[in-house]
């Protein structure tokens, strides 16, 4: 047994449980390691007794003096935090009555989308029965060539003008719809011709209509486009 | 509610204050063991008190105040002399042949009688004179094992060295200080 264990037995720190089990049971038999061990722990107490430090008054100056400075500068910064949280509150608040508001205009009934449709489809019919217009006048000016199938082609115009006329008429566009609707008797009478001069009259007629309908409803042309001559 | 803010940040330095006064020499007195140098030990504990009032809501009462304050101080001192001086391992090697030699472990303070035995300030004033004659490695390894209650791997720890060079360490700081009291002892008339 050296003194370095004994040291550590002593210590309580540093030995395995094995290695304390077996000092223990060394002591228990041996009185002069006993004795040994009393006297190590003896001046074990002996270095204990280092005695505290006399502190200078210019040290306990100092250190006080370190507290209050330390204590002036947080005192202020608990203040501005107090009076950071209050208008961190404030703002919260603010913002929370703006979302509330804005929530609240979000939710508000809004007006129908009905007439901007409505707008869009319109300008959709226009082109759709200037398109027929066109096809009108095609249809017309080929007339005679197979005359065998003029009837065909005629009635083939007064169906899709017919399907013309019932849009327009179920998009409002009243003046479009009468315009149909009073090109469909010339069409009808075209069809059935009381003789070959007054088929001609009549296909005339109409061609000069359907142009007139074409330059009244074709869009207005812009002023980038107008010739600058 | 911020005057209630107020009045107990007061109170709180109060407490400071007072165990400034009451428990100062017991801090200042480690850290000197510790760094040997006056100055450094008043810095640690300045740091040490510092640190504490930061994080003055954390403590309780004064026992868990000043406990805290000594070991943070402690820590300030070892860190403040890691700072000044690297903690040497190797100053102690002229002792390691003398460790398998059982005579000079072998009671040092065997020579005393029971009478010779030093009692107060006189013992103090013997330690604290003897304590010097330590290297680093032994004082720092007796003063936070023997008086600052630390385990033996904390310190290990700390002065980023093997257990077993703690141990080694604390034991040849013992028996330097028991052989320097048993010098003590024999020049006591």
């Amino acid at each position: 047994m050296n003194d370095q264990q004994l040291l550590l037995f002593a210590l309580k720190d540093g030995l395995s449980a094995a290695e304390q089990a077996s000092i223990a049971a060394a002591l228990e038999h041996d009185p002069a390691l006993r004795a040994r061990l009393t006297k190590l722990e003896q001046a074990l107490g002996d270095l204990r007794q280092f005695a505290d430090m006399p502190v200078s008054e210019a040290a306990l100056n100092r250190w006080q003096s370190a507290l209050d400075r330390a204590q002036r500068l947080q005192e202020p910064a608990s203040r501005g935090s107090f009076w950071r949280w209050q208008r961190a509150i404030g703002v919260a608040a603010f913002a929370s009555v703006l979302l509330m508001i804005g929530m609240l205009f979000l939710t508000k009934p809004q007006p129908p989308t009905i007439p901007i449709t409505a707008r869009h489809d319109a300008q959709i019919l226009r082109r759709g029965v200037l398109q027929q217009f066109a096809e009108s006048q095609t249809v017309l000016a080929g007339l005679g060539v197979q005359p065998e199938q003029d009837s065909a082609l005629i009635n083939e115009l007064i169906a899709q003008h017919r399907n013309f006329e019932k849009l327009a008429e179920a998009q409002g566009e009243i003046k479009l719809a009468r315009v149909l609707r009073a090109l469909e008797p010339l069409l009808l009478a075209l069809d059935q011709p009381v003789d070959a001069g007054a088929g001609a009259e009549l296909r005339e007629q109409l061609q000069f209509e359907i142009a007139a309908m074409q330059t009244k409803w074709a869009p207005a042309a812009s002023k980038h486009s107008i010739p600058t001559l | 509610m911020f005057e209630f803010f107020r009045l107990s940040a007061t109170r709180r330095i109060d407490d400071f204050s007072a165990l400034l006064l009451k428990r100062s020499a017991r801090w200042l007195g480690a850290c000197w063991r510790i760094t040997q140098d006056i100055n450094m030990a008043e810095d640690a504990v300045q740091e040490a008190l510092l640190k504490a009032w930061d994080r003055r809501a954390q403590f309780r009462g004064d026992a868990e105040l000043d406990t805290w304050i000594h070991r943070i101080a402690v820590n300030c001192a070892l860190d403040l002399l890691r700072q000044k001086r690297p903690i040497s391992l190797q100053s102690d090697q002229g002792l390691d042949a003398a460790e398998g030699n059982p005579a000079l472990f072998a009671d040092p303070l065997a020579a005393l009688s029971p009478t010779d035995h030093l009692q107060g300030e006189q013992l103090i004033q013997r330690l604290t004179q003897a304590l010097p004659g330590l290297t680093d490695l032994e004082r720092l390894c007796f003063v936070l094992k023997h008086l600052e209650q630390y385990r033996l791997d904390e310190i290990a720890l700390e002065l980023q060295c093997s257990v077993d060079r703690v141990k080694q360490a604390l034991f040849r700081g013992v028996r330097k200080l028991r052989i320097s009291l048993a010098a003590f002892g024999d020049s006591t008339p």
